[in-house]
């Protein structure tokens, strides 16, 4: 069939070219209506995913970076508006017109600027392991409770209260996910084992971190160091998002000690964390001047 | 103007299908392949592996790990250069009385409890937490970075070639390693960042290796004077680097800014691979 001269299938082509064009130019043009004013000297973080349904982050990165600003009380508010930095990554934050992205990048530029080193009371040694502990943390075990928590169905029931969509939406998000994680891990090397594999291995990089940590109050020892705010949050993503699972029970009948420490790091450095979770009848949205939990929390130490 | 050519969506249909039988038989033949269980010799571990490296026994460094392994444990070993990959995709892969086995990491664990081997047994509690932390950053870390820089940063390729690799093997390799770098995250930073980061891994290691308090005797490995399981992969890795990326920025981070690493991967080699040159391809004094 041809209209205006062009067959049915040039149509439907351009027809869905058009409306791609129109959704993306229309989210660029949104976001950028969105950009938040932000006072100098105040760290802007942005989130992608936005407050979580149990855990004020739904990725452990942003726990880990929002954590480090609560313990060096560098005064911070948060963008939830889902912008991605320049690399694609997230989180990212901008500081005074300048934008950095990653995380542990994020980490080392305020630690320049501000001036401020968690790990300044750490010899050569300590500072060498716990890099180390930061890769297993990051490289390694994060890709397996991803793993776990998207690839193994058993979990299904786990992921739909907190899944942003219902019914056939949350059919369709939990394939997209689980098909991200797969090419992602696959790629990497871990997803190439089986699920049992993988949790074989996760549970050699939990049995690590509890003997590493023991008895001490952090897991270098009597003052917070940055693997603190790494391992904090992974753990809120293990104990917390995906309770429920044999990662967490696992976690809590043979390695005990994790579970106290997360408890001891979350009433130090969030007392506010129910108001930053959706689950939570005090929930507050935190986006924007108008409050920032931050100096919140600053004002109230 | 469009001019209005009618297409049948039937070919179009049928290619669509085609393709998509194609790759589901493909991931099923991948997810069930057939590894020939052929007559083994008993209590022999069969390594199968690709070709070897021109400065290194291997441009891989889990082979490499894997191998290092065996020597040190003093396992009895044949290498397979069958080019196969294991039933997981990857290599290397091995096979031990019948039982086939993939991922360097599992076959090492499991050669450990069927043999009841003492690589590791001498490690107190904390020091067994802390080579598994160096294992997983050499393994999972500091290996991408050395990943991105030979296929995304080093336009060269010298040792690939070196190793007769064609044209469309590095075209092929190249377009899926800088995917999997860009996924895997290393591959979104800059050169500069690959670098600082680099020289921070390198950092860890030589001044954990530099250090006295898990020393048992004198320090010639991460844990003393005995090689252990953490030793194996951290040499694998920094030899990639120190044999493989000839004039290369990190290989000058290398041997300007630790030369304790350098010494350290130069004993590995002497004490455990009497053989090298054996395995590689173009001898040299280094």
């Amino acid at each position: 069939m041809y209209v205006a001269g062009m067959s049915s299938w040039t149509w439907v082509c351009v027809m869905g070219g058009a409306l791609v064009c129109v959704g993306v130019v229309t989210r660029i043009v949104c976001r950028q209506r969105r950009r938040l004013p932000v006072p100098r000297d105040v760290v802007l973080v942005h989130h992608f995913f936005g407050r979580g349904w149990k855990v004020p982050s739904k990725s452990p990165f942003p726990m880990k970076l929002e954590t480090f600003l609560r313990i060096t009380k560098t005064p911070y508010m948060n963008d939830h508006s889902g912008r991605m930095s320049a690399k694609g990554k997230t989180p990212w934050i901008e500081y005074n017109d300048t934008q950095v992205s990653d995380s542990q990048f994020c980490i080392e530029f305020l630690k320049k600027k501000k001036g401020i080193d968690l790990n300044r009371g750490l010899s050569e040694q300590q500072k060498a392991i716990a890099r180390a502990f930061l890769k297993l943390i990051e490289e390694n075990l994060y890709w397996a409770l991803c793993i776990e928590l998207f690839c193994n169905e058993a979990n299904i029931p786990l992921l739909k209260p907190m899944s942003p969509l219902k019914g056939l939406g949350f059919w369709l998000y939990y394939w997209f996910v689980k098909r991200s994680i797969k090419s992602a891990t696959w790629g990497h090397g871990i997803g190439r084992h089986s699920v049992e594999d993988v949790w074989t291995i996760a549970q050699a990089d939990i049995q690590a971190l509890s003997q590493y940590l023991g008895q001490k109050k952090y897991f270098m020892g009597e003052e917070p160091a940055e693997i603190d705010c790494t391992l904090f949050g992974m753990l809120s993503f293990l104990l917390v998002t995906m309770q429920g699972t044999r990662y967490e029970s696992f976690t809590k009948q043979n390695h005990a000690n994790l579970v106290t420490y997360f408890q001891r790091m979350k009433s130090s450095y969030w007392p506010d964390w129910d108001t930053l979770i959706t689950a939570s009848e005090s929930f507050q949205n935190d986006q924007g001047p108008t409050h920032y939990s931050g100096l919140s929390f600053i004002l109230t130490c | 103007m469009i001019s209005g050519t009618l297409v049948s969506p039937l070919p179009v249909f049928v290619t669509i299908l085609s393709i998509l039988v194609l790759l589901v038989v493909l991931k099923f033949r991948r997810s069930n392949g057939r590894y020939p269980i052929r007559p083994f010799p008993r209590d022999m571990v069969l390594l199968h592996q690709c070709g070897k490296g021109p400065h290194a026994p291997s441009l891989s460094p889990f082979i490499m790990k894997l191998e290092t392994f065996l020597k040190v444990a003093q396992i009895p070993y044949q290498i397979v250069r069958d080019y196969k990959m294991g039933p997981k995709g990857k290599v290397p892969w091995m096979e031990y009385n019948g039982m086939v086995l993939c991922d360097s990491q599992l076959c090492m664990e499991y050669l450990i409890a069927e043999l009841n081997l003492d690589v590791d047994a001498h490690l107190s509690t904390k020091e067994r937490a802390v080579s598994t932390s160096f294992q997983r950053m050499a393994d999972e870390h500091t290996y991408w970075l050395m990943v991105h820089w030979r296929w995304a940063i080093d336009k060269d390729k010298i040792c690939f070639k070196e190793a007769n690799w064609g044209i469309m093997a590095l075209a092929v390799s190249a377009f899926l390693q800088k995917r999997a770098t860009k996924t895997q995250g290393v591959g979104r930073h800059s050169k500069t960042e690959i670098l600082n980061i680099i020289r921070r891994d390198f950092e860890a290691f030589s001044n954990f290796l530099a250090s006295y308090t898990f020393c048992k005797g004198t320090k010639k490995y991460f844990f003393g004077d005995r090689a252990t399981c953490v030793d194996c992969s951290v040499f694998s890795q920094i030899s990639q680097v120190l044999w493989h990326l000839p004039n290369s920025e990190p290989q000058n981070i290398l041997k300007n800014e630790f030369p304790n690493l350098v010494e350290y991967c130069h004993r590995m080699k002497d004490n455990f691979w009497p053989d090298w040159n054996e395995n590689i391809l173009i001898s040299t004094d280094s």
